[in-house]
């Protein structure tokens, strides 16, 4: 199953993301019409929630798909 | 040369060959004049030469649910009974296209489940589509014309469905010879009655070619509109689906606002590229797959030197080249070892995750070197996906 993760604190002096992050490494903007954040919300009906971002470092991507 | 003239002419029936109007005087036929440049309506599909694959670049992909396997068209292969397909861009289109869509039964399904599906689809966005009017008494005529071939004869459906799945109008096209480019076109109706979306980013209609289905999506209503989300006929043969190493291959083709069918008319590849790139763009030159390395054509660059001996943060904004749908998903590689998610710390020789945000006209990016260094040079290429 597909996982998701709270974005990690922005770079110095950049304002903080609000979008999601899939575990691909695919940045998810919060808007209704992108078909990724259709399926994040469909993810999150199924009970689901994302993962804060990992301290010890950051998820490994996994196979790539486009 | 001989010519073509019709069978059975009525009389003024005029007919066209090369550029010469033929009119039947009810006992031979006279040349009446030169022909004229027929006018082509635009075609509400997008890439529909099959050219622009900007995400696979003609890579073979397995087949699963949505899956896009060219620039504007996507797959759905549904199988619970071990069946497995695959598609890409074919380089066999009909004589004078170069391109094609192709897809495979790879491994053949034991069995094809009432659920089961295989199946192409374009999404149209539905302000594409306001000028058809559906859902009104105005709705206007679509007219569908695509080339199409198979490696195993038969009829197979193509269905025009709105997005809700409730309005469906599923038509039967015979390939009467298996691996023989055929040209199909048929007329549809303008829907009067349903939930049509016409303006806005949403998809409005979807335009379906099915080569296996289970009963669940099954109808028997063919050639006609009706309240249902069905994409093929009842008693379809799926062979296709039960058969390994079989393969459907959909040519050019054009939906239009209208009663008749015009000229498909090629844009030119910058014109179709820039059409697709409102859904799918990438950092990428044309050719070159995502996630190649690729350090030296389109990637992004945060430099300066710092001066600095502690780690140092850099970024940039990245302007689309066309306005997207909505708001892109944004995926970021690193361009030396094209890890998604990642862009590349050069200085340090190292990946690092950067931050993004996202909009339909550009997106900014931001990230932090691994350990200090005197320079900051911080780069990476990216995709950004805003598809139906």
């Amino acid at each position: 199953m597909t996982q998701y993760y709270m974005p990690p604190p922005p770079a110095e002096g950049m304002p903080a993301s609000d979008c999601i992050v899939r575990e691909d490494g695919a940045w998810i903007p919060p808007d209704e019409a992108n078909r990724d954040y259709a399926d994040y919300q469909a993810w999150l009906a199924e009970g689901n929630e994302p993962l804060p971002w990992p301290e010890s470092g950051v998820p490994v991507p996994a196979a790539e798909e486009k | 040369m001989a010519l073509d003239f019709p069978n059975s002419p009525s009389n003024g029936q005029q007919f066209i060959s090369g550029n010469t109007v033929w009119q039947w005087d009810s006992a031979k036929w006279i040349a009446v004049g030169p022909a004229q440049a027929r006018p082509s309506n635009p075609n509400k599909l997008l890439n529909p030469f099959m050219e622009i694959d900007q995400a696979n670049e003609g890579a073979l992909r397995t087949v699963g649910s949505a899956t896009y396997l060219i620039d504007g068209f996507k797959a759905y292969y549904t199988t619970s009974a071990g069946g497995v397909g695959t598609g890409q861009r074919s380089a066999s289109g009909p004589t004078g296209y170069p391109n094609a869509l192709q897809i495979n039964n790879a491994t053949a399904a034991s069995s094809v489940a009432a659920g089961d599906y295989y199946t192409l689809v374009q999404l149209i966005e539905a302000d594409d589509m306001l000028d058809a009017l559906f859902g009104t008494a105005n709705a206007q005529p679509l007219t569908l014309s695509f080339w199409a071939a198979c490696s195993i004869s038969g009829t197979y459906y193509v269905a025009l469905r709105n997005a809700a799945n409730t309005r469906t109008y599923v038509a039967p096209f015979t390939v009467s010879t298996a691996n023989t480019w055929q040209l199909f076109t048929l007329t549809i109706p303008g829907d009067t009655a349903g939930s049509w979306v016409n303006s806005g980013n949403a998809p409005s209609i979807g335009i379906w070619w099915t080569v296996a289905c289970g009963t669940s999506n099954q109808t028997s209503t063919l050639n006609q509109w009706q309240s249902a989300g069905s994409l093929a006929g009842t008693g379809m043969v799926n062979t296709f689906m039960l058969t390994a190493g079989v393969s459907f291959v959909l040519g050019p083709c054009k939906l239009e606002v209208g009663s008749a069918a015009t000229p498909m008319l090629r844009q030119s590849f910058q014109q179709e590229l820039a059409r697709c790139q409102r859904y799918y763009e990438k950092s990428y030159a044309p050719g070159v797959a995502v996630g190649a390395a690729s350090i030296s054509d389109g990637n992004t660059l945060a430099y300066w030197a710092s001066g600095s001996v502690t780690a140092a943060s850099g970024g940039a904004s990245i302007p689309f080249k066309a306005t997207k749908r909505s708001p892109a998903t944004i995926t970021m590689y690193s361009p030396t070892t094209g890890a998604s998610g990642r862009v590349r710390d050069i200085q340090t020789g190292a990946d690092v995750t950067p931050s993004v945000s996202a909009g339909t006209n550009s997106f900014y990016w931001s990230a932090t070197q691994t350990t200090g260094a005197n320079i900051v040079n911080l780069q990476g290429c990216w995709v950004a996906d805003a598809r139906l």
